[in-house]
């Protein structure tokens, strides 16, 4: 792949946007010459390189600079400073429904939109039908856009745009709308697009897409390149960067109390990531008569974690700071899918069937040991103790760690468990083999 | 892209189709899910000059008793109005060409330059129904002569400053918001400081003058003198009418061609 020709190359590239805080402003600063306007550096000195054939992902949080770099690349944006150049017909998926009227049907807008983006109307009648029979849209296809849902408008968007052919496709955010049927059916579209040396620039919040997808991702932070290499490291330290940025001074100690108390396989005591990983709870109720003072999900070496490898082992804890004897303390974790579907629950009762006697100012620590045989996708824990007895709950955080799942590959993207797949065909009669 | 009269051509030859397409959505757009649709594009124009025929040339003429001006000049009026309600038509639309289509203009791979040729185009196409009118009428009153055959020449000059316009008025109204309300005073303003509306055979001495320094009096001179056999015919607008018109198409295009690399951080 590192010897195809350049599709864009990118040295130093730069974009300060000029803020006025009124139009009479940059009225003045015209007419004067006196600089009336604040600079907001949207994109710092970045150096990209894609390669014809490529699929690149580009990853980063809000304002980091992505659509920036993609306005500067599709053209629709002035670079101020550094070399940029683009080789190839470019088709871009910036915004859905661009160039679409709402009160014209589909496939009226299929005509407009194959126009807009720069195809002949003969080019457009010759793959109309193409574009119809790939949007599933063939029902609806005359009635006007505006009745169309969401979903429906990304899937005519999208489909107008891949017909383009373009050489350089530029996507953002667009995959993300349609049911997973239907990306599933881009994805492929895309890796088509990759087999006839097209290049790709996705942009996407959804790890999955750029695991599967890409051959190359980058994060942007800031404007600048923060990182870029292998997709799957790139999406694990894009989300420790995402969610790096909730500092909870008391996670920290009490992550290493964790890290001593639970060792029987030796946890890692060197390096405890410094961004805590505790999340918000949803919602947290209960007597309080004991509370939950930390609680996460380590991998094996004692790390937190916020992206599992599916297929990894993984522990779940809490630490619990009871302020009186508890004599019948039940206590565990669930896990939920986005739906609110309870996957997986275990506590003390389910596992031994006899509740915990805690006794006043103790802290217990709480861990379930566990392999991460969930797919892809993303889960939430919900975890907290209760009285046996009574059911009365002492502390409960519902949907308190929120975390993300990768991988397994091979399987459908939409698959719920990882049954750890190995999958073969085997020819038995050669007859047959021979005769299809 | 190279700027000037060449590549706009070719821009225009590369694009035609996606134009002519816009121009059809533009009339559509209008009147969209109203009961007579299009017709009101085509409609509208021919009530107004019916409007204007009946007030200028029975209204009016009445209300003043003198000799010269009890001469019917309807037809004059008739002739100078069509091609500035073209116009303004178009001064109406251009500041915002670009900043209501902010999302193509910013969002995907798309040849901005469309849309100013197609709001232009879209603009003076109803008017061709009220300029049969006028021809009719100049005919029916036996104003028409060798000057008429100008009419296709003056179509193509008059379409060309109306590209030139909206090239420009759509690039400053990208940076400049209240260029629209501009526009729309000196719409208003400007029917009364040109020939429009006036007797043709009244000579004021302060209008004259005005009218000399309003680049719009070419155009209405021009278009009076090929409907209404002109007495007394201004050759003057025969060759600024032109060179403006052409003028204005280059600048326009300079000016859009110059800004364009700046419309999506305006916008």
């Amino acid at each position: 792949m590192s010897d195809a020709p350049v599709a864009i190359r990118a040295r130093n590239l730069s974009k300060v946007y000029r803020i006025y805080q009124s139009p009479v402003h940059a009225l003045k600063e015209a007419i004067t010459g006196k600089s009336r306007h604040i600079r907001r550096v949207a994109l710092d000195r970045v150096d990209l390189e894609v390669r014809r054939g490529e699929i690149i992902g580009v990853l980063g949080r809000n304002g980091a600079g992505k659509s920036t770099l993609l306005k500067l690349i599709a053209g629709t944006l002035k670079r101020t400073e550094g070399d940029l150049d683009v080789y190839g017909r470019i088709s871009a998926i910036l915004e859905l429904g661009s160039g679409f009227h709402p009160e014209y049907t589909g496939r009226e807008n299929i005509y407009m939109g194959g126009m807009c983006l720069g195809m002949s109307r003969r080019e457009v009648d010759s793959k109309v039908e193409a574009i119809i029979e790939f949007s599933e849209l063939r029902e609806v296809i005359d009635q006007p856009f505006k009745t169309y849902s969401t979903g429906m408008q990304a899937r005519l968007t999208f489909s107008v745009a891949i017909s383009v052919d373009p050489d350089i496709l530029i996507v953002d955010e667009a995959l993300s709308v349609g049911d997973a049927r239907f990306q599933l059916k881009c994805s492929t579209r895309l890796q088509q697009f990759r087999e006839r040396a097209a290049t790709v620039l996705l942009v996407s919040h959804d790890s999955n897409a750029i695991t599967t997808l890409c051959d190359r991702a980058m994060i942007l932070e800031d404007g600048r390149v923060y990182a870029e290499g292998d997709p799957k490291q790139m999406t694990i330290a894009y989300h420790s960067l995402l969610f790096g940025e909730q500092k909870a001074e008391a996670g920290l100690n009490i992550a290493r109390a964790v890290e001593s108390s639970l060792s029987q396989e030796p946890l890692a005591t060197a390096e405890l990531p410094a961004q805590p990983f505790t999340v918000e709870a949803n919602m947290r109720y209960g007597t309080r008569e004991a509370r939950l003072v930390d609680y996460g999900i380590l991998d094996r070496g004692g790390h937190r974690l916020q992206v599992i490898q599916s297929g990894e082992a993984c522990r779940i804890y809490m630490v619990l700071d009871c302020d009186q004897d508890i004599v019948d303390l039940s206590c565990g974790f669930s896990i939920k899918d986005r739906r609110g579907t309870v996957l997986w629950g275990a506590t003390n009762i389910s596992q031994t069937q006899t509740a915990y006697k805690a006794r006043a100012s103790s802290r217990l620590i709480i861990a379930a040991d566990c392999t991460m045989w969930l797919s892809a996708g993303e889960y939430f824990v919900t975890l907290g103790a209760a009285h046996l007895a009574d059911g009365a709950k002492i502390d409960f955080a519902e949907d308190a760690i929120g975390f993300k799942v990768i991988g397994p590959e091979g399987i459908f993207t939409t698959s719920v468990v990882n049954l750890q797949t190995t999958f073969n065909i085997e020819c038995q009669t050669a007859e047959v083999e021979r005769n299809r | 892209m190279l700027s000037g009269p060449v590549p706009f051509a070719r821009m225009l030859y590369v694009r035609r189709e996606l134009i002519t397409e816009m121009v059809r959505r533009q009339l559509r757009d209008e009147h969209m899910g109203q009961a007579i649709g299009v017709l009101w594009a085509f409609g509208q124009p021919l009530v107004l000059m019916f409007m204007y025929a009946v007030l200028f040339a029975y209204v009016f003429p009445a209300r003043f008793g003198s000799d010269v001006s009890r001469v019917d000049y309807s037809a004059s009026v008739i002739a100078g109005i069509v091609p500035w309600l073209a116009f303004q038509n178009l001064l109406f639309h251009a500041p915002g060409i670009l900043v209501n289509q902010a999302n193509l203009v910013k969002q995907i791979v798309f040849p901005t330059e469309v849309l100013p040729v197609k709001t232009a185009l879209g603009s003076a196409l109803p008017y061709c129904v009220a300029l049969l009118f006028a021809l009719g009428y100049s005919a029916w009153h036996g104003t028409l002569s060798w000057w008429t055959l100008s009419v296709p020449w003056l179509i193509i000059c008059q379409l060309a400053a109306m590209i030139g316009v909206a090239f420009l008025l759509s690039a400053i109204g990208v940076f400049m918001r209240d260029l629209k309300e501009f526009v729309q005073v000196f719409t208003t303003v400007n029917l009364f400081i040109q020939p429009t509306l006036y007797n043709p055979f009244v000579h004021i001495k302060y209008l004259d003058t005005l009218f000399y320094f309003n680049p719009f009096s070419y155009l209405t001179w021009c278009w009076q003198d090929a409907l209404f056999r002109p007495t007394a015919p201004h050759p003057s607008a025969w060759i600024v009418f032109p060179l403006c018109s052409f003028g204005v198409l280059i600048l326009g295009w300079l000016v859009f061609e110059s800004t364009r690399p700046s419309f999506g951080d305006a916008l």
